[in-house]
């Protein structure tokens, strides 16, 4: 499967809030990474057909959405930010509400909520309300939600939003675990997220598409643009305040830090390899931290 | 289109689930229809009940005067009553009379003047005063005409046509069916209910972020709206029938006769000039009906807010103010015909619409006002669905750009 987005544009009150978004996406796992407001959550609603672009035009296979119907709907799975879903309805009763909505046959429902439901581990949860379930394992009905109708895109907007470390972990398991042989696009601004499991990031600043590339190609680009330094002195020096420190540790007396330069910022600094975090730091500036 | 059909009404199963299938909502029914029944059998405390204590005096009675009124009947009740009417009320005992039919002679003069001298005189003398009507509706009628008033000529017509042939030949006991004409407190429980079932409906879909969802779904979209319109018009319907059949069968079962269901609807004083020729049972179903469609149209309105606002509890508040201020618009006949037409209360306690011969202008045309009424709050109802829909159309690429207009993208 290929998806096409060709010179997507969408304006709010004259100001931008995406500009000429060009990408092709074929399977694998797409990060799509931005501070919040660069316009993730508006690509995705341009993508599902909720907004309507002011310019530009999205393909499937080389056909355009528009001409598609509800069809396209068919062929996307979609994890919203932040759902509640209904407090009275089991988890049971809630997937099957779904498959209505999606206009999934009642016989092929039952084995497709029960396979969905083991493979995000809430089979013994069936019977539970969903009002009952924690935040990770909403997000995990959430996910087999977005793949009752075994989509060929799979949509997640912030699905790690609010959860802890285990159910983040757990989770990003999760997307790995669907991500064969479809599109999985996962809109986030936690960089952690996608840094393991996205096989290209797609970066995104004030609605302009700043950077695609996998991981690697990203942090390769940054070779002797990240330096470490480790000093005895318990305050950074006054050189060094006005570069962009991506991180800064204490160690006994002194401190270790990592700063991002175009050239060595201290006689003391050595090039390390630059991760993610420091991708997103170099080109979308201080304020996404 | 067979699996189109049932997808459609698995989704109505799940809008009814969703809206209506909670357990706070079950209990919720149950204590109103307590509520119900306990202001009902008060009703027919205060009304009714204070004869019960010579019920078997009354039975005597009404089994020899009811059906069919005739000469004899009359004699026989004026034997009783006569000489008590003549000594005049203030001039009869209080004090306890063994002779007496009840206690004394002035519990006997309520008796009968209460339970059968007003309701056979009533129904004796109507064909007389039917006649009377018709008579001076008809001699108003030429004298429009020739003062070339096209409409009232017509008005005046239509108005001895009605009266003309009426007579209430028979006597039955209507009393517990005079309480249920004037009880209106149901129909104020099911508006409740609907509130509180129905002011979540759209509402919650964005509290919970499911509408984003439904947006993404191939039955998502107007299948979904059309559901919860389905869902919302069957519980209306559902609740309607059974607080009004509530009413009926308690009142029914708390000494109400089948017979007097066979009356004329205008045996009952109140409805001495209803426009209808119908029977009274038929007339109790016939408001039902009624009721049950301004119920419905009330709850297009509380559908209308529920799409409109972002909060449920700002439904709830605004759905409440609508409704208090509907029902103190037609207490105090406020808004003329307009106004009147457009509030949906007129059709829940539709009284004193169908208690009078009242017609309204219609192009020249005398269209009845009830059924002016009728038209015109439900072609409100119908516009207002219309901007439900609409709205519900426009949140696929409009609301949500509203909305994230407010909250800088």
């Amino acid at each position: 499967m290929e998806v096409r987005f060709e010179r997507l544009s969408k304006k709010y009150r004259g100001k931008y809030a995406l500009k000429n978004f060009s990408a092709t996406l074929e399977n694998g796992v797409y990060g799509l990474l931005g501070t919040n407001g660069a316009g993730k959550t508006t690509l995705l609603n341009l993508f599902m057909g909720i907004l309507k672009p002011d310019g530009g035009d999205i393909y499937i296979d080389n056909e355009n959405v528009r001409s598609m119907g509800t069809d396209f709907l068919g062929r996307i799975g979609y994890l919203p930010q932040y759902p509640l879903f209904y407090r009275d309805f089991t988890v049971a009763e809630f997937m099957d509400y779904m498959c209505v909505l999606k206009d999934i046959p009642h016989k092929y429902a039952a084995p497709r909520i029960n396979g969905l439901l083991h493979r995000v581990n809430l089979d013994e949860a069936k019977g539970k309300k969903v009002g009952s379930l924690s935040g990770g394992m909403r997000q995990r009905l959430g996910i087999a939600q977005a793949m009752l109708s075994n989509p060929g895109i799979l949509i997640l907007d912030e699905p790690t939003a609010g959860l802890d470390p285990r159910e983040r972990i757990r989770f990003r398991n999760l997307i790995s675990s669907f991500a064969e042989d479809r599109i999985v696009i996962l809109a986030t601004h936690i960089v952690p997220d996608i840094e393991f499991i996205a096989s290209q990031i797609l970066l995104l600043h004030e609605g302009v598409l700043l950077k695609q590339g996998s991981p690697k190609a990203l942090t390769d680009e940054l070779t002797g643009k990240v330096w470490a330094l480790e000093l005895n002195t318990p305050d950074v020096p006054r050189e060094l305040i006005h570069h962009t420190i991506s991180n800064m540790a204490r160690e006994g007396e002194g401190i270790r830090l990592r700063i991002l330069a175009d050239s060595q910022p201290h006689p003391q600094a050595e090039s390390v390899t630059a991760n993610l975090e420091e991708v997103f730091l170099y080109h979308c500036g201080e304020e996404a931290m | 289109m067979k699996r189109r059909i049932l997808s459609f009404l698995r989704l109505v199963g799940y809008e009814l689930r969703k809206a209506f299938g909670t357990v706070w909502m079950v209990v919720f029914l149950a204590a109103l229809l307590l509520a119900n029944g306990w202001r009902l059998y008060d009703t027919y405390h205060q009304k009714i009940i204070q004869w019960e204590e010579y019920q078997d005096v009354y039975a005597e009675c009404y089994s020899y005067l009811s059906g069919t009124i005739t000469p004899e009947k009359i004699g026989s009740l004026m034997l009783a009553f006569g000489p008590l009417q003549e000594k005049g009320l203030g001039n009869l005992s209080e004090e306890y009379d063994p002779d007496a039919y009840t206690y004394s002679e002035m519990m006997d003069y309520s008796f009968f003047d209460e339970l059968f001298y007003q309701g056979i005189y009533y129904d004796y003398f109507y064909q007389n005063h039917a006649v009377e009507i018709v008579n001076s509706a008809r001699s108003l009628s030429s004298l429009y005409s020739q003062s070339g008033s096209s409409f009232e000529a017509a008005k005046n017509a239509r108005i001895a046509q009605d009266f003309a042939g009426r007579k209430v030949p028979y006597f039955g006991d209507t009393r517990h069916y005079e309480v249920l004409l004037n009880y209106d407190f149901s129909a104020m429980l099911v508006l409740v209910l609907c509130l509180f079932a129905l002011c979540g409906v759209f509402v919650t879909e964005k509290e919970t972020g499911m509408y984003m969802l439904h947006r993404t779904t191939r039955l998502g979209g107007p299948a979904t709206v059309g559901a919860k319109f389905a869902a919302s018009a069957l519980f209306a319907v559902g609740v309607s029938v059974l607080f009004f059949t509530q009413d009926f069968l308690t009142l029914h079962l708390l000494g109400g006769r089948w017979e007097a269901l066979s009356d004329p609807a205008y045996g009952i004083w109140q409805l001495e000039y209803t426009p209808f020729r119908m029977r009274l049972g038929s007339m109790f179903l016939w408001l039902g009906a009624v009721k049950t469609l301004g119920v419905l149209c009330c709850c297009c309105f509380f559908l209308l807010v529920s799409c409109l606002v972002r909060r449920v509890l700002s439904s709830f508040i605004l759905s409440m103010a609508l409704l208090f201020g509907a029902v103190a618009a037609q207490n105090l006949g406020q808004g003329g015909y307009f106004g009147r037409g457009c509030n949906p209360m007129e059709l829940v306690i539709p009284r004193e619409l169908i208690a009078q011969d009242e017609f309204v202008n219609f192009f020249g045309y005398p269209l009845r006002l009830y059924a002016a009424m009728l038209i015109s709050v439900c072609l409100t109802a119908a516009a207002v669905c219309l901007v439900v829909l609409y709205r519900n159309r426009s949140t696929r690429a409009g609301l949500l750009e509203r909305r994230r207009r407010r909250v800088s993208v």
